[in-house]
């Protein structure tokens, strides 16, 4: 019983359930294994650290409030990028605060990726850690023109591996539209990609 | 397949979404067309770019963050999920609660029927003292089961023999009185009336209330007997069962009740009885009928229980009833209840009734044709009875 009982503490719904009778450790649990994953998922939609952060720490909240509504049938990270989605479409519209609606720098940019800084090793040159930097900017900058559907469809797939199903569920629209927007979102960054050189 | 359908095709290609004939079908199609194999090779690419990018991670201090945002709302939650739990504990605790004060209450009647009873010299040697324990040990129930039939017996009724009491038998031995007694004890509950003085320290005489055509019941009421009496009517009220369309509800007829009870009272006289005080005669006659004093003293002793009914109806308050259990009669082997002055037949709801006289010709003929309720007829009380498809009221002429 005790051993059924840690086993199922270790699933989702286990911890979901645990969460429901009042014991916070769960939640922390499930905070601990979804938090870089919301966090990625924030950043790439948005494209700046600052409202990435904001946004998954309201994610959680969200989700520790409305713990009771969560479906079983589920899985919790679809429900927390379902969460995460909508909040930073709603940050999108409020704030403006994307790069391409201030018309962001590279060097903003640049700040605002993570792992720059990691890219200075020892393998490579200060100029080859400055191009890298420089692309994955690049990268962030493109990504961040895309339309939203687009860009929420691309950042699932790419960055989460999330089936067509899955993202399906979390953007509420059947599997042949996120196929569509897949679709769309990779020619789109084709041809950006092409006009920056990169590819 | 065109090719703008292949193109259509390429994402779900790329992420592996494509059963394995569509994927053979199209993967045909690009060996064949270099330029569709280029544009997919350039999707794969810009895939490959983006999933090189590095991960971000959280910083050290976002859980810490969350904790913070959320920790007013684990309180509540908790209290949520408390509130949740608790509700079948206060279920728990109010079935308690009810059934303790069901108990309580029943004390206090047993109690109370207790306190409210005949002197004990007022019974004959021979029968032994029903000083029932505190606790109330028998049921009371049964007891006025065997009461009404003891009264039966008294009236010359030959019944179930085993059903028949003791007392009874005493009864018809017992000499004629032509005076009702009644006594009233209050135990340890109410303070010595001043008339009373000269009592037995631990009983208290009735004072004689003025009769009943003079006085309504109500007002006949003794004051220092009213503490006692007043709380009986109000449990009477709340435990005594009421039907719900009293057919035919006649004032006499209620009376005649009361007066049976005070009957009952009056031939409380033991086989050889003490000589009673001037105090008890007065009472004895306002409770017993007007009319009926000779017969009372042909009757059985009443136990205590039923004097102190009479007590209360002798006041002008309902006939105290058993406090959850009516008194019943079996008659023609069938069982009736006591509810407001008439003992119904077991199973009368609303029914109506037809209305007989005993001793009248329609009386007469239903008992001809319906032998099987020559007890019935015999007996003296307003019964409510079935006989075939019919229910009759039976009453006796006043």
């Amino acid at each position: 019983m005790v051993l059924l009982r840690e086993a199922r503490a270790h699933t989702d719904a286990g911890l979901v359930e645990e969460c429901r009778k009042g014991d916070p450790s769960a939640f922390d649990e499930i905070v601990r294994r979804y938090k870089d994953r919301v966090y990625n998922v924030a950043y790439r939609f948005l494209g700046n650290r600052e409202d990435a952060l904001d946004v998954s720490q309201e994610v959680f909240v969200r989700a520790y409030s409305s713990i009771d509504s969560f479906r079983g049938a589920a899985q919790v990270y679809t429900w927390l990028y379902s969460i995460a989605a909508n909040l930073a479409r709603n940050r999108l519209r409020d704030g403006s605060r994307m790069g391409r609606d201030k018309g962001i720098s590279l060097e903003a940019l640049h700040e605002n990726t993570p792992g720059l800084a990691d890219s200075h090793d020892a393998q490579h040159s200060p100029r080859d850690s400055a191009i890298a930097s420089e692309t994955q900017a690049l990268l962030q900058a493109c990504l961040g023109e895309l339309p939203e559907h687009y860009r929420l469809a691309f950042v699932l797939r790419t960055f989460e591996d999330l089936s067509y199903e899955e993202i399906a569920e979390v953007m509420g629209c059947p599997v042949g539209t996120v196929k569509s927007r897949l679709n769309q979102a990779r020619q789109m960054l084709r041809e950006r990609l092409r006009e920056h050189a990169i590819l | 397949m065109n090719r703008d359908e292949i193109r259509d095709q390429f994402s779900p290609l790329l992420d592996g979404e494509l059963a394995a004939d569509e994927r053979a079908e199209i993967e045909a199609m690009l060996s064949q067309d270099a330029e569709l194999l280029r544009e997919l090779d350039s999707l794969k690419r810009v895939d490959d770019l983006y999933r090189a990018l590095p991960r971000p991670q959280t910083p050290d201090n976002f859980e810490s963050a969350v904790s913070e945002r959320i920790r007013p709302k684990v309180v509540s939650l908790k209290q949520r999920h408390a509130r949740r739990n608790v509700w079948p504990l206060v279920a728990i605790a109010a079935t308690l609660l009810v059934t303790a004060a069901f108990l309580v209450n029943r004390m206090q009647s047993a109690s109370d029927s207790m306190q409210i009873a005949s002197a004990p010299e007022s019974y004959p040697a021979s029968r032994p003292t029903e000083s029932l324990p505190q606790g109330l040990a028998k049921d009371e129930a049964t007891r006025a089961s065997e009461n009404a039939v003891e009264e039966l017996q008294a009236l010359g009724y030959t019944g179930d023999s085993a059903e028949m009491t003791a007392p009874a038998a005493a009864a018809a031995a017992a000499p004629e009185r032509s005076d009702d007694v009644a006594k009233v004890a209050l135990h340890d509950s109410a303070p010595m009336p001043e008339a009373s003085a000269g009592v037995a320290a631990d009983s208290v005489v009735m004072p004689a209330p003025p009769p009943a055509s003079e006085a309504a019941p109500e007002q006949a009421a003794p004051a220092i007997a009213g503490v006692e009496i007043r709380e009986m009517k109000t449990e009477a009220e709340a435990e005594a069962p009421t039907p719900a369309a009293e057919p035919e509800p006649l004032p006499s007829e209620k009376r005649e009740i009361r007066t049976s009870r005070g009957r009952e009272m009056s031939v409380s006289a033991p086989a050889s009885p003490p000589p009673p005080a001037p105090a008890d005669q007065a009472v004895g006659q306002a409770m017993s009928a007007p009319s009926k004093n000779s017969e009372a003293s042909e009757r059985a002793p009443a136990p205590r229980k039923q004097q102190s009914d009479a007590a209360a109806t002798s006041a002008g308050r309902p006939e105290r009833s058993m406090p959850f259990l009516p008194p019943v009669l079996r008659l023609s082997n069938r069982v009736f209840e006591l509810r407001e002055g008439a003992f119904y037949e077991r199973g009368y709801k609303t029914e109506a009734v037809t209305p007989l006289v005993r001793g009248t010709a329609d009386a007469s003929e239903v008992l001809k044709a319906h032998a099987e309720f020559a007890e019935v007829f015999a007996a003296k009380e307003t019964i409510v009875f079935k006989a075939g498809d019919t229910w009759y009221r039976l009453r006796t002429q006043d």
